[in-house]
């Protein structure tokens, strides 16, 4: 009897467990009408960086079913994720404190200075260290942090950087039909060229990229990121 | 009651929160890992975007040309290269599986050595070089040096011929278990020296083969099977061909034939025989068919002990006389041992006297450089024996001998004898497991080197990623022990220092390019070789007067006989890599083991069934096997297949079945081992008790007249031509009857009238249907609808669409036991069913896969919508959705849905080939074929660059690219101009199972197609 029992409340622990993962399509569709940046889960951090708002959802559309009707409900909900580096305002400490705000607003770099696959791959890329080190030979080569990736690249040592912007698992992102769509880096990154520290600032959520696609009247089938 | 419940409420409670927050910790997502950019970008690479380099297979000596897809410095997919003239883009099974060879996990990383019985130290690269260069450098007058490797080509004969004259006492004999000797030796013994035999089977109008297993492992199967595909199409340009097959046993092969004549084992030799002088009594015969029939005993009533079948000599000598241009082939059994050479000339013979040579058969020019071949090697290995030759070091490379020679054989016994035992080897196998000095070798996605498959094609192979381990290629071990020995290369501007460097120097030569050869190497490098005439080109050389043949070893009444074939796996070598070993055999369907094959006839009187456990004995050993009974072996025949019984060789191999090879008779004279033996006439098979068992992956060989599997036969499609709607596609039966008969529904009977109005109802109907009426709402396609074909004539049941298919997506092995519970993973299996006519057992092969319905049986099903139909006509899955109920898989129709039941992992560094575009599934996860989807949104997205459509043959899936006879079409099917469009509207086009239950597959399989035209009289 005993281990029925705990049998039961292992069963009722995994059930619960599970449905607090899997938000009530009504939630859902809450959690979507509301601008991103003010999501339940996100914390107070996240309010210092603005953030862009997304256009509400309109009401029809949040009858719970399948695309084929139309119209689908996609979660947004971070109900876990304030443990995890999936969350807004994820802001880890990096190995070298890199300062976007320096380089982009202050010295005008671009992005694809840097991130330069961004247009052409899936993935943005990270600058490799002789990049860096193509201005950092002279410039501030007096600071601790350009030290540091001076020794790294005196050792042949990759800089192991702490990703900010995860997507959830099981999604595929292209980088490249983005930039290509016309859709800016700050779209889903936030104002990077004014953040000393980067950080997370969109939930990178399937509400996020779906209302997104919906409102630009792109594809929103499943098999376009999942497969 | 009460009283057993003894768990409060706050216990309850106390397990409830524990629970709740495992299960939450557990479902939450895993951290991702720290993100690395270069130290310094190498030139190629964008990060995202997959590099090919060109390469060349190194898997047999066929010498396929390849392209390496690599992602961030990895291999992860191999694909045939599309302008190389040996493959033209198609890719077998053991080829696709290199890959896996190359990422194996017990690769020897470093450079090894041992004293005397101790076990492997890794040591130095320098000093086991300097050690085996001091070693041939001072090998003593009376010793010699033996260097073993693989049939090598190009610029490494050139190097291994610099190796002999540093080291004047070295003997180089080439070694491989699967050896073409006795057709070299033919075509001197017919020709004269310097002059080989190749095939060209779309010459053929009728082809006949002796146990030469074409498609499979004989010579070069990936060009043999386009080839014959070339012709198996009722359109085919010249017709198409008539195929006929003796073997003692069905292969796959011979399960392609339109005729598979089951021959006792040992009569294949006087079937060439008899069929010899049937042809040379219709044709005008030379004094060398004379010659050589002189002495073979054909009486009527020794062929007729010997089972030969008089009736099939004439039919089949008729159909090749009348025939423009045939093709007769041996190989197998019937081309092994002291008899091969004998067997092999007799085809050569029947081919000359046919006036196929020039045609069909190709000659070639061949220089004979080293010995080669069992026979060879063990003469040696006998010379050792009795101390008339002693061995200073033994240099082995690319080759198992000691695996691959009969238990009996001294050659094993050769390898203590020697004073240092060197072998440059990929893995410990069964011959370096004698080594005293391991120099590990590089793989070909590693190293380069370079092959020349034909005279003039000389193959290009640069290495697609860094070494993963301390390891060398051939050539630069053979390069760095001769530099060891003071020897130099090269001029004083341009010292060889690498292989590469040796290499290039050699094209230099070859090509005769003066100042701009760099340019044209970058071209070479690029284009994976260089090759300016068809493979096919062949020399003129006139026929020998005289041909003279040995007698026969006399044949023995009632003897039953041992019988080691080659399977798709090739020689031993495959045996290490998990999806060869999971990778079901075709015909027998079993994985990760060996088998016994034998008649019921045999099996009764040895009173065993299938998948009873026996031990058959020889006069050399005894193996033990599980038993597969089969109507399509000779009575006087026990089959094992070759490949299995590995003692060492890495994980995947060891310990997985037994060798046949082990208990061969290892006398042979001339060319390869003897693949047939006897067995002990007393307690030759005994049932013996084992843990072992045979594990089949197919449950039926019938297909109870479903229609899944579809033949016609030629005549009923010409009859179609000629304005009759002759729609029954189940002619399995009435393919061979004639047609006044009437047969299974609607095949043969009736007329015109009748015909269309039973078309409507006519589950069996081939060609575009119209449609019934639908219940379901339709899916809209605004732009693209992913279809598939696959053309059943062409299909050989090769499986490398299999492999190639686990390959690109992702798909994890479970192993045998897993395996005998249905729980396999393939995306694709392939099926095969003995519904034919006795003639061609048979019904044919079919690869299948998800179907794409439109009306799909699993999307209603499923709870959470994971599966779903796309406005692509693509069923998709969303793993991420996905809950495992499994509700999609019993509701579908076809079964080609899988189920994580287990976190699959391979061991490092095997991820390292894992698709990075292609999610790795979890446990409790459906998945099944996507139409590889990850490779339409590719397409997609650089169409969507250029600003158009995605072209038609712009995307091809996995399986279509590799299919060595291009039996696969992908494409859109809304675009009538396409090709799939235009094939899934064929007169042979059909749906599987969809008239049935009106599933409306997006896959359409077109009808094999079986030559059952009668001779007509000579």
């Amino acid at each position: 009897m005993r281990r029925v029992v705990s049998l039961l409340a292992l069963f009722c622990g995994v059930v619960v467990a599970v449905c607090a993962q899997i938000p009530h399509p009504q939630n859902a569709g809450a959690q979507n009408q509301a601008p991103a940046g003010s999501s339940a889960g996100a914390p107070a951090g996240a309010e210092a960086v603005p953030t862009p708002t997304l256009p509400p959802v309109p009401h029809e559309t949040l009858i719970s079913g399948v695309w084929r009707e139309g119209k689908a409900v996609f979660s947004d909900v971070e109900l876990l994720d304030i443990f995890t580096p999936y969350a807004r305002g994820y802001k880890p400490e990096q190995p070298i404190k890199f300062n976007h705000r320096i380089h982009v607003e202050k010295n005008h770099m671009e992005c694809q200075y840097c991130h330069s696959s961004v247009s052409k791959s899936s993935v943005a890329s990270i600058p490799s260290t002789e990049l860096c080190m193509g201005c950092h030979k002279l410039v501030r080569t007096d600071r601790p942090d350009i030290k540091i990736l001076k020794d790294h690249f005196d050792k042949q040592k990759p800089v192991e950087w702490e990703p900010v912007n995860n997507l959830p698992e099981h999604a595929h992102f292209n980088h490249e039909r983005h930039v290509k769509g016309g859709v800016g880096c700050q779209s889903c990154h936030g104002l990077v060229q004014k953040m000393d520290v980067v950080e997370k600032v969109s939930s990178l959520k399937m509400g996020f990229c779906v209302s997104c696609h919906r409102d630009r009247g792109v594809t929103i089938d499943c098999a376009a990121c999942h497969y | 009651m009460q009283e057993k419940t003894k768990f409060s409420r706050r216990e309850f409670l106390k397990v409830l929160g524990a629970t709740t927050s495992a299960a939450a910790v557990g479902c939450s997502q895993e951290l991702p890992e720290k993100m690395a950019g270069y130290v310094s970008p190498p030139n190629e690479v964008i990060p995202g975007i997959a590099v090919w380099y060109a390469g060349s297979c190194g898997e047999c000596s066929a010498g396929c040309g390849v392209l390496v897809r690599t992602r961030e410095g990895r291999a992860v997919k191999l694909e045939g290269n599309p302008h190389h003239p040996v493959n033209r883009g198609g890719l077998c099974a053991l080829g696709q599986a290199s890959i896996q060879a190359h990422y194996d996990p017990d690769r020897i990383r470093e450079p090894l050595k041992r004293e005397l019985k101790a076990s492997f130290v890794p040591t130095e690269w320098k000093s086991s070089i300097e050690a085996v260069a001091a070693a041939v450098k001072d090998c003593p007058p009376d010793k010699e040096i033996l260097f073993i490797s693989e049939p090598l080509s190009g610029s490494a004969v050139a190097l291994v011929e610099e190796l002999k004259k540093a080291a004047p006492r070295l003997t180089h004999v080439e070694y491989e278990l699967l050896s073409r000797d006795a057709i070299d030796l033919a075509a001197t013994a017919v020709y004269g020296n310097g002059v080989t035999t190749h095939f060209d089977f779309s010459k053929a109008d009728v082809i006949a083969s002796f146990g030469a297993d074409f498609l499979e492992s004989w010579i070069s199967p990936v060009e043999f099977s386009r080839q014959w595909a070339e012709r198996r199409k009722p359109d085919s340009a010249g017709g198409m061909s008539y195929y006929v097959h003796f073997e003692p046993r069905l292969s796959l092969t011979a399960a392609n034939a339109d005729r598979f004549v089951k021959t006792n084992a040992g009569s294949e030799l006087f079937y060439l025989a008899a069929l010899l002088r049937a042809v040379s009594g219709m044709r005008s015969a030379s004094g060398a068919v004379t010659s050589a029939l002189g002495s073979l005993d054909l009486s009527d009533a020794n062929l007729k002990k010997l089972g030969v079948s008089m009736s099939v000599v004439n039919d089949v000598a008729k159909r090749l006389v009348s025939a423009g241009t045939s093709l007769v082939v041996a190989g197998g059994s019937s081309l092994s041992g002291d008899e091969g050479v004998t067997a092999a000339t007799l085809a050569l013979l029947i081919n000359e006297t046919l006036g196929n040579v020039g045609k069909s058969v190709v000659l070639r020019e061949s220089s004979k450089r080293a010995a080669s071949g069992h026979a060879a090697l063990a003469e040696i290995a006998q010379a050792v024996a009795t101390d008339s030759r002693k061995l200073a070091v033994i240099i082995t490379t690319g080759a198992n001998p000691v695996f691959t020679s009969p238990a009996g054989s001294p050659i094993r016994a050769m390898y203590s004898k020697a004073g240092l035992v060197v072998a440059i080897s990929t893995h410990i196998d069964e011959t370096t497991q004698f080594a005293t000095v391991v120099l590990p070798r590089s793989t070909s996605f590693e190293s380069w080197s370079d092959a020349e498959p034909a005279p003039g094609v000389w193959n290009l192979n640069q290495p697609s990623m860094q070494p993963i381990y301390a390891t060398q290629g051939l050539g630069d071990t053979i390069l760095a022990i001769l530099l060891q020995m003071g020897k130099t290369y090269g001029t004083q501007d341009a010292p060889v220092r690498s292989f590469h460097d040796f290499m290039r120097a050699q094209w230099k030569t070859r090509t005769g390019a003066n100042g701009n050869f760099e340019a044209q190497w970058l071209k070479y490098v690029e284009r994976g070789g260089s090759w300016d005439k068809p493979v096919t080109t062949s020399v003129a050389r006139s026929a020998t007067g005289n041909v003279a043949l040995p007698a026969p070893k006399p044949r023995v009444d009632g003897e039953l006989k041992f019988l080691a074939f080659a399977t798709l796996v090739g020689d031993s070598r495959g045996a290490n890599r998990a999806w060869l070993q999971e990778l079901p055999d075709p015909i027998a369907n079993a994985v990760w083991g060996s088998w016994v094959e034998m008649s019921p006839k045999t099996a009764a009187h040895y009173n065993v069934k299938t998948g009873d456990i026996v031990q058959t004995r020889t006069a050399n050993g005894a193996v033990g096997a599980p038993v597969i009974v089969s109507k399509y072996v000779a009575d006087n025949v026990l089959a094992v297949p070759i490949g299995q019984g590995h003692e060492a060789y890495g994980r995947y191999a060891q310990g997985v079945g037994a060798n046949p090879i082990a208990i061969l008779d290892p006398t042979t004279t001339s060319g390869g081992l003897s693949f047939v033996s006897t067995v002990a006439a007393d307690g030759g098979v005994r049932r013996v008790s084992s843990s072992e068992r045979l594990v089949q992956t197919f449950g039926s060989d019938t297909q109870e007249k479903r229609g899944i599997i579809r033949t016609v036969g030629l005549s009923t499609l010409a009859h179609a031509a000629a304005g009759h709607h002759v729609a029954d596609a189940h002619l399995a039966e009435s393919a061979f009857e004639d047609h006044g008969k009437s047969s299974h529904g609607a095949a043969s009977s009736g007329h015109g009238e009748e015909k269309h109005a039973a078309k409507h109802h006519d589950p069996m109907a081939l060609g575009p249907q119209p449609e019934p009426p639908q219940m379901y709402k339709q899916m809209n396609h605004p732009m693209y609808r992913w279809g598939m074909t696959i053309d059943l004539a062409a299909c050989t049941g090769c499986s490398a669409c299999v492999v190639a298919c686990s390959a690109e997506n992702n798909v994890p092995i479970v192993g045998k036991d897993l395996v005998s519970r249905g729980r396999e993973m393939w995306w694709i299996r392939v099926e095969r069913y003995f519904d034919g006519p006795e003639e061609a057992p048979v019904e044919g092969f079919l690869p299948m896969f998800c179907q794409h319905c439109a009306n799909a049986p699993c999307e209603p099903v499923c709870p959470v919508f994971a599966t779903y139909h796309n406005e692509e006509g693509l069923n998709t899955m969303v793993y991420n959705r996905c809950v495992g109920t499994r509700y999609c898989s019993n509701n579908c129709s076809y079964k080609v849905r899988r189920f994580n039941w287990f976190h699959y992992k391979w061991p490092e560094p095997l991820t390292w080939q894992l698709n990075p575009d292609v999610t790795v599934r979890e446990v409790g996860i459906m998945e099944k074929c996507s139409f590889c989807n990850h490779r339409i949104i590719e397409a997609k997205n650089n169409a969507k660059n250029e600003g158009r459509e995605v072209r038609d043959g712009e995307i091809a899936t996995a399986c279509s690219a590799t299919c060595p006879t291009k039996a696969i079409t992908f494409g859109n099917l809304l675009d009538h101009d396409s090709e799939v469009y235009k094939l899934s509207q064929n007169a042979r086009a059909y749906k599987v199972l969809d008239q049935y239950i009106n599933t409306q597959p997006a896959v359409s399989y077109l009808a094999r197609v079986r030559n059952d035209q009668k001779t007509t009289g000579a």
